[in-house]
């Protein structure tokens, strides 16, 4: 009994101060920048990822969109958790909302990956393109080739 | 050579730095390797030397080259002939005079690899090194292998990747071309097949699926269809008559994705060689015929006679062990001995026979005078004599189909001669009546040599000789464009 009620006491002190030590744990905002577009035209669709696993399956956490035609055309992805992210984003220049791409599957408008990483006979690996998130303000530029 | 290699040569002498692919290059060199040798710089116009003859005083125009001339950086080489950097060279005849420039094609590639000063980009025999990016086909393409004239641009062509295209009068590179925005990538054959109108024909390839390219004389698309092939056969080059395109799967079949591409090529002679037939205003209707395996890069223009026989003349090997293996070979300064390609005779019949006359004379670099292309013709033009012990040919010869003739200059054993193109006399419409326009690397002078022939009596020699002041490596294709 005495044990009972000390586990439900140990809860409830927990659940009371779960959310405070949540609160504490910041949040990172996310800066994404596309600097150098060749056509200042239509969206760039952007899927931010946090596992190699949704990497691979093409499961993103977040997903947004940029203006192509600011310059530079920005994205701000908000309130991630802490963690290891990369980004995959492409200019629909045709906005039709898809990655178009020639009869051969090459695609043919312009696309890229986090830390430039560079595709090499199919997408980098979600390693080469990861970069941290840490709390408060983070910065991240793609280059859309 | 692979990084283990290296560090283990590091461990014996201490001395890493000396064993550079570049080192271990110009200490392993036969003299013929001049040919393959590495270009630093563009060749600002300069003027040529007269060295022997006189120029034809109607002969007015310029002869476009295209050939790779950077192999070798410090962090690592190519490993195939194919995989150099384009170097687009321009010789220049007026007045008797000639002059000459030549410029790299200002590439993904070669922008890629002098970052990384070493050859990280994948091709043709060349592995893909650290860094490397690979997001298309271009991303590769070395703007090596030919060149063309298009809506008064000049095309650098490489099979697996798009034109790129130049300003023909500075050699500055312009970029990419994208024949529409949807087909941007695509890949376009250094051997497009030109009629005497100008209307080009290529295709591109991807394994059993194709794409055939139909542009105006001024490089416009008209269309571009996608087609399925028999087989997905290594293709350097394909042929067409005025009506048909005629396109030969040889039995060196693709069987990966991977690169380097040559490494996904498996020879299956059992398969023998099949040769598809498309009608040009249909490309549905199709036919096949079959004929005895063999390995080619080069095939002359097609024409077809009244009875529906289709005739046309190919530069054969046995198999891939000769021709394709020696380019990868002689960049690193080997030779393997293997006999030379052939000439042969193909003949498609109305009743779907197909025959192949092998020769015994060896030939690469078939040419005919262009403005016959896709009709019937008596002439072509081809390298031969290629040399037991060392690569490359070192004459030329004008095959007289009708009497069954060749004519043959022999520049000798110094001389490593590339492909001839025919100019035509102005004025005259006579099948090759004008001149041959080619080039040599003299090795004793060691110095590259423009030549001149009259196209009808080549065994004299050229009518005049240039000297350039440098040795540049040897070519595969060029165009002349008369002035």
């Amino acid at each position: 009994m005495t044990h009972v009620r000390t586990l439900a006491l140990a809860l409830a002190a927990a659940s009371i101060i779960a959310p405070a030590a949540r609160a504490q744990e910041a949040l990172g905002d996310l800066t994404l920048t596309f600097p150098d577009l060749k056509a200042k035209q239509g969206q760039i669709l952007i899927a931010v990822f946090d596992s190699p696993q949704g990497w691979a399956s093409g499961k993103p956490v977040r997903f947004t969109n940029a203006s192509a035609a600011k310059d530079p055309a920005t994205a701000k992805i908000l309130a991630l958790p802490p963690g290891s992210y990369a980004v995959r984003a492409f200019q629909d220049v045709d906005g039709d909302g898809k990655m178009a791409t020639n009869p051969f599957g090459i695609p043919t408008e312009p696309y890229g990956f986090s830390r430039d990483a560079q595709p090499n006979m199919g997408p980098p690996s979600f390693a080469a393109a990861a970069f941290e998130v840490k709390a408060g303000a983070n910065a991240q530029s793609l280059r859309l080739n | 050579m692979n990084r283990r290699d290296i560090l283990r040569g590091a461990a014996l002498t201490g001395t890493a730095a000396v064993l550079t692919p570049e080192t271990l290059w110009a200490a392993a060199a036969n003299d013929w390797t001049l040919g393959i040798a590495d270009v630093e710089a563009d060749i600002a116009p300069t003027g040529l030397t007269r060295i022997h003859g006189r120029a034809p005083a109607d002969l007015t125009g310029t002869l476009f080259r295209n050939g790779p001339a950077k192999f070798r950086r410090p962090g690592g080489a190519v490993g195939h002939w194919f995989d150099g950097d384009g170097m687009v060279r321009k010789f220049q005849m007026a007045d008797g005079q000639a002059r000459m420039a030549a410029r790299f094609v200002d590439t993904v590639k070669r922008r890629q690899d002098t970052a990384a000063d070493a050859v990280i980009t994948p091709g043709y025999g060349t592995a893909s090194g650290p860094g490397a990016r690979l997001g298309s086909a271009d991303d590769a393409n070395a703007a090596n292998t030919s060149v063309m004239m298009a809506g008064g641009e000049l095309w650098a062509l490489w099979e697996g990747g798009s034109p790129t295209a130049m300003d023909p009068v500075t050699l500055e590179t312009r970029g990419f071309k994208a024949l529409s925005p949807d087909m941007k990538g695509m890949p376009f054959l250094a051997h497009p097949r030109v009629e005497p109108d100008g209307t080009v024909w290529n295709l591109g390839l991807a394994g059993k699926r194709a794409v055939v390219w139909n542009l105006s004389a001024d490089g416009a698309l008209r269309k571009a269809e996608v087609i399925t092939l028999p087989r997905a056969g290594y293709m350097h080059d394909f042929t067409a008559t005025e009506r048909s395109l005629v396109i030969i799967l040889q039995p060196w079949v693709q069987e990966g994705m991977s690169m380097p591409i040559a490494t996904n090529m498996v020879w299956k002679p059992e398969l023998g060689t099949k040769v598809l037939v498309l009608d040009k205003n249909d490309l549905s209707k199709r036919r096949v015929f079959e004929l005895p395996p063999f390995f080619f890069f080069h095939l002359g223009d097609a024409w077809e006679e009244a009875d529906g026989t289709i005739r046309f003349d190919a530069c054969i090997d046995k198999d891939p062990s000769g021709t394709a293996a020696n380019g990868g070979a002689i960049v690193r300064g080997e030779f393997l001995k293997a006999p030379p390609p052939r000439r042969a005779m193909i003949t498609l019949r109305a009743n779907g026979q197909a025959e192949l006359a092998a020769e015994a004379v060896s030939a690469e670099f078939p040419r005919s005078d262009p403005r016959f292309a896709g009709f019937a013709r008596r002439y072509s033009v081809h390298l031969t004599n290629e040399r037991p012990d060392r690569p490359l040919f070192q004459s030329v010869a004008v095959r007289d189909w009708k009497k069954d003739r060749d004519q043959v200059f022999d520049f000798g054993a110094r001389h490593l001669v590339e492909e001839m193109v025919f100019a035509p006399r102005p004025g005259s419409s006579a099948e090759l009546d004008g001149w041959l326009v080619g080039t040599t690397l003299n090795l004793d002078a060691r110095a590259t040599e423009l030549h001149v022939f009259d196209a009808g009596h080549v065994e004299r020699g050229p009518l005049v000789t240039w000297r350039a002041s440098v040795a540049l490596p040897v070519t595969f294709h060029g165009v002349f464009v008369g002035a």
